[in-house]
């Protein structure tokens, strides 16, 4: 496991935008899967777009916008044949109703658009410096300039500071400070050195230090970048399972009204007959209703809220990730994200803070807190490990001890810490003022107090309890020990080092618990300290001294029970883990094996973007289920409005239903055709932003949301019908 | 099993359903059987009503006799096949055509039926968590009711509107 994240330099710059909006730091207080801004410029912009797509061969893949197409091109042959007021208007109502379905995806996907028009600029033609047969002992090797789209898999490179990396590869050799903020947005430079896992660059990232030998691991044109265009553009997006399933779902509630409405005609002809009496209308006459009616009628009640929306909920869905600055590289791992029933996190950098970090001197034998802590920060100031210097901090912060003055210690003799000494301190040479030599260690518990015993000292009461109960409460101790000259060593005390964990970090696991979803900590820790760091996070369970055989085996034993698993990682040692979880999310700082395994990349590298990947994929269903439950609410108004239209005039009883009082038939049928049209324009931005998502059990988000989209959706359409209908019945020759 | 598939949706999980998953196989199937009865009901109706034999052998005209010949497709595509005195129903079109409805009305659902059980047993069980959407409280049932009955009702209104409705009001 890699505990050790690119280190981010501090940057003075601020921190540079993306174009597809505001980018938004991790902030575990933000309740809200945020929201994405639709501007009204775009929708303009968009406009030729959506015309392009009245094309009867790209909507033929929507069917219920597909139908509703048929009846406009119908309704405007019968208003040419037949010109009335009324029948114009129905018809260019419904030509809009399709032009604002079509609007919706334009808009969905004209975001995308947009950021990939910034990456596009960053993939410009860069030339490369191939070295040819190079290898890492050869001194100097033959170099050649080739066009970078020119490069093979397995070519090697170098790439100077100020130059562009021409391609996704692994640094060979070298160590540079790499700026990519042409895929990140984040301005602050990040390091990439050969081995390890900080070792994957990408192509259009800039080198702005130091120079780097790169293996190209892309072939031409298959660059990480050409992907990211592709899937932000939507160029090549596949339709998700259960976006396949509410299609079919759809296409058979448009059979089904169609059929209702076709079979109409019939009952409507024998009706006009028997009531011989009633008059003509333009809605119903001896051939029975007009077809401009029957259009009308089908395409109010056809689902024609959620199938004009339903592709666009999928791309904005992606876009959001895109917009968190996460790549997913199908929109069913979005899908499957937010079915997880199991999310696996590393502790390190997830969890906990990343580095142990000093919180406590504790004080044995009689030494009192500052002696022990004057020994602590004095044993610590060449220790640059972030433990190390958390112990200077610390003995600053809560005792006011300064770091020396720098000529002070000059003479002192630094012991840096190995393995077989497990301890490190210093020697000062004999003070001026009372000539006393002062050794100081501070390390394992075992080697100092060997240390100690060796020099003459015996073992101090109380530490051994202190020791454990730290070790136990999953920290770490380290014991410090001092010797004046001519004295017996003693041990001072020990220095509590604990694995820090985030803020905020239990409720989120507590609400995920309320969502089903049980959190695994994943660490290389013993279980002890497992165990302890797992009770204050307040995970579910946890695997120690984790392998990657053993990831690889929880992971299969929790797909056996039928469980979805996401996981985070980087190394190639996670790569067989993130390829057999269902959701794995690989950093962007990881190495190009971890990536092709994964099926998200997260180009922050922050792996508690997990849990927010999770809320979208969640969000992104609940918008379809809710708008789909709107769509067929909707209905019951619509009836209302068009059936006493149409029939009254045959049986006036039938008046009765007209529970609106709408002013007159026709006026009646083109305000719910209007209202139908309108609400698809009104939930554009509900559509791109998504449902508000709050984490919550299963049953409280079904009582809600059925409140707001079933009950609003009954409800919403027999006010928006009315007012229409006022407006309407204003404009003389309608009715 | 299509109020499942929503309201699942709306929980933001796969739907599920005592431990299937709900997927497009499944939504075929449920969407085949709730688009049989209306069909037959419908599409029986409308030819009754636009053939002049069948018209002849309804002794009540207007409204009334609309529902009669709707409530003998009803009938015979959904159970037991009787249908009003007010139509003498011993027609060769009557007899062929109520016959046929009551023949797909009872078959074809089971079919649809048995696909779609085999289909969910082939799956394997998902197991239950707090997520899971629990469909046997009430609230889910009132959304099953509610789903039914506007489905039903948007299907068979405008018919019903000429027939009983206008008869009644």
């Amino acid at each position: 496991m890699t505990s050790d994240r690119s280190t981010v330099l501090p940057s003075s710059e601020p921190v540079r935008t993306t174009d597809g909006g505001a980018k938004q730091r991790v902030t575990p207080p933000a309740r809200r899967v945020g929201a994405g801004l639709l501007d009204p410029k775009l929708l303009w912009r968009s406009l030729p777009d959506a015309l392009r797509k009245l094309d009867p061969r790209t909507l033929w893949r929507n069917p219920v916008m597909f139908v509703v197409e048929i009846g406009s091109v119908f309704t405007t042959v019968l208003a040419v044949l037949q010109p009335s007021l009324f029948a114009w208007a129905i018809t260019i109502w419904l030509w809009l109703t399709v032009l604002f379905a079509n609007l919706a995806e334009a808009v969905a996907e004209g975001r995308g658009k947009a950021q990939a028009a910034t990456l596009r600029r960053a993939r410009q033609e860069t030339a490369a410096r191939r070295l040819r047969d190079w290898s890492p002992d050869v001194a100097s090797v033959e170099e050649e300039a080739v066009p970078a789209n020119a490069l093979q898999l397995g070519d090697v490179v170098v790439v100077e500071a100020g130059q562009v990396i021409p391609g996704d590869g692994d640094v060979v050799d070298g160590i540079a400070m790499v700026d990519e903020s042409v895929i990140t947005g984040e301005s602050a430079p990040v390091i990439r050195e050969s081995g390890g896992d900080r070792s994957a660059v990408t192509g259009g990232t800039k080198v702005l230090s130091d120079r780097i030998v790169v293996r190209i691991t892309q072939q031409p044109g298959g660059s990480f970048i050409d992907r990211m265009i592709a899937l932000v553009e939507g160029a090549n997006r596949q339709k998700t399972p259960n976006e396949i399933a509410l299609n079919i779902l759809l296409a058979a509630l448009t059979i089904l009204f169609l059929l209702a409405v076709a079979t109409l005609q019939p009952l409507a002809i024998y009706s006009k007959q028997v009531q011989a009496a009633a008059p003509d209308s333009t809605v119903l006459n001896n051939h029975g209703v007009t077809g401009i009616v029957l259009v009308s009628l089908l395409v109010c009640l056809i689902p024609t809220t959620i199938g004009a929306l339903l592709s666009a909920i999928g791309i904005a869905g992606m876009d959001r990730l895109v917009q968190r600055n996460v790549l997913a590289m199908s929109g069913r791992a979005v899908e499957a994200a937010g079915d997880v029933n199991t999310l696996l996190l590393d502790k390190t950098g997830t969890i906990t803070l990343g580095n142990r970090q000093a919180s406590e001197f504790i004080p044995v034998g009689g030494a009192d807190e500052v002696e022990l802590a004057d020994a602590a920060q004095l044993s610590s100031l060449a220790d640059e490990t972030p433990e190390g210097r958390s112990v200077v901090v610390l003995a600053k912060e809560r005792y006011g001890l300064r770091a020396r003055q720098p000529g002070e210690l000059a003479a002192a003799t630094w012991v840096p810490f190995s393995a077989q000494t497990r301890m490190s301190g210093v020697d000062l040479p004999a003070r001026e003022t009372d000539g006393a030599e002062l050794r100081v260690r501070k390390g394992a518990a075992a080697a100092v107090s060997a240390w100690v015993r060796e020099n003459g000292g015996g073992s101090s009461n109380g530490m051994g309890p202190i020791v454990d109960g730290i070790s136990a409460a999953g920290g770490t101790p380290l014991v410090v020990a001092a010797q004046l000259h001519g004295e017996p060593a003693r041990a001072l005390g020990v220095i509590y080092l604990k694995d820090v964990v985030k803020t905020g970090m239990s409720e989120r696991f507590d609400e995920m618990r309320r969502m089903g979803i049980r959190t695994v900590m994943i660490t290389g820790d013993n279980p002890l300290t497992a165990r302890a760091i797992a009770a204050e996070a307040g995970v579910d369970d946890f695997l120690a001294e984790a392998t990657p055989e053993d990831k690889m085996a929880l992971i299969k034993a929790e797909q056996q029970g039928g469980k979805l698993v996401a996981m985070t990682g980087d190394g190639t040692n996670d790569a067989p883990a993130l390829a057999q979880a269902d959701v794995g999310v690989t950093m962007n700082t990881g190495t190009s094996a971890a990536k092709e395994a994964g099926n998200m990349v997260d180009l922050d590298s922050d792996p508690t973007k997990l849990i927010e990947i999770v809320e979208i994929g969640k969000q992104l269903l609940i918008t379809r289920g809710a708008l789909t439950t709107f769509s067929i609410a909707n209905d019951i108004a619509k009836y209302f409005a068009i059936i006493p239209a149409m029939f009254a005039a045959v049986y006036p009883s039938l008046d009765r239903l007209n529970i609106m009082q709408l002013h007159s038939p026709t006026t009646a049928i083109l305000a719910a055709v209007i209202f139908n049209a309108l609400i698809i324009v009104a939930l554009v931005p509900l559509a791109l932003r998504g449902v508000r998502y709050v984490p919550g059990s299963a049953s409280a988000m079904l009582r809600r949301n059925l409140l707001i989209y079933g009950l609003g959706g009954i409800v919403a359409p027999f006010i928006g019908i009315k007012i229409i209908d006022l407006l309407l019945s204003m404009i003389p020759g309608i009715s | 099993m299509i109020t499942v598939f929503v309201a699942g949706l709306m929980v933001g999980r796969t739907p599920e359903y005592v431990g299937k998953k709900i997927r497009s196989r499944e939504i075929k199937f449920a969407s085949l059987y709730f688009l049989v009865t209306p069909i037959l009901v419908l599409v029986g109706t409308a030819a009754a009503m636009a053939s002049s034999s069948a018209r002849a052998s309804m002794l009540n005209t207007g409204p009334h006799g609309l529902s009669e010949v709707l409530y003998a497709y009803t009938s015979a595509s959904n159970n037991n096949g009787s249908a009003f005195a007010g139509i003498s129903v011993n027609t060769v079109w009557y007899n062929t055509s109520l016959g046929l409805a009551m023949l797909f009305g009872r078959f074809l659902p089971i079919v649809l039926v048995l696909g779609l059980a085999g289909s969910l047993g082939a799956q394997g069980e998902s197991p239950v968590t707090a997520g899971t959407l629990r469909t046997h409280q009430p609230l889910f049932v009132g959304m099953l009711a509610g789903v039914t009955i506007i489905l039903v009702a948007l299907t068979f209104l405008p018919a019903l509107a000429l027939g009983p409705l206008a008869e009644g009001l």
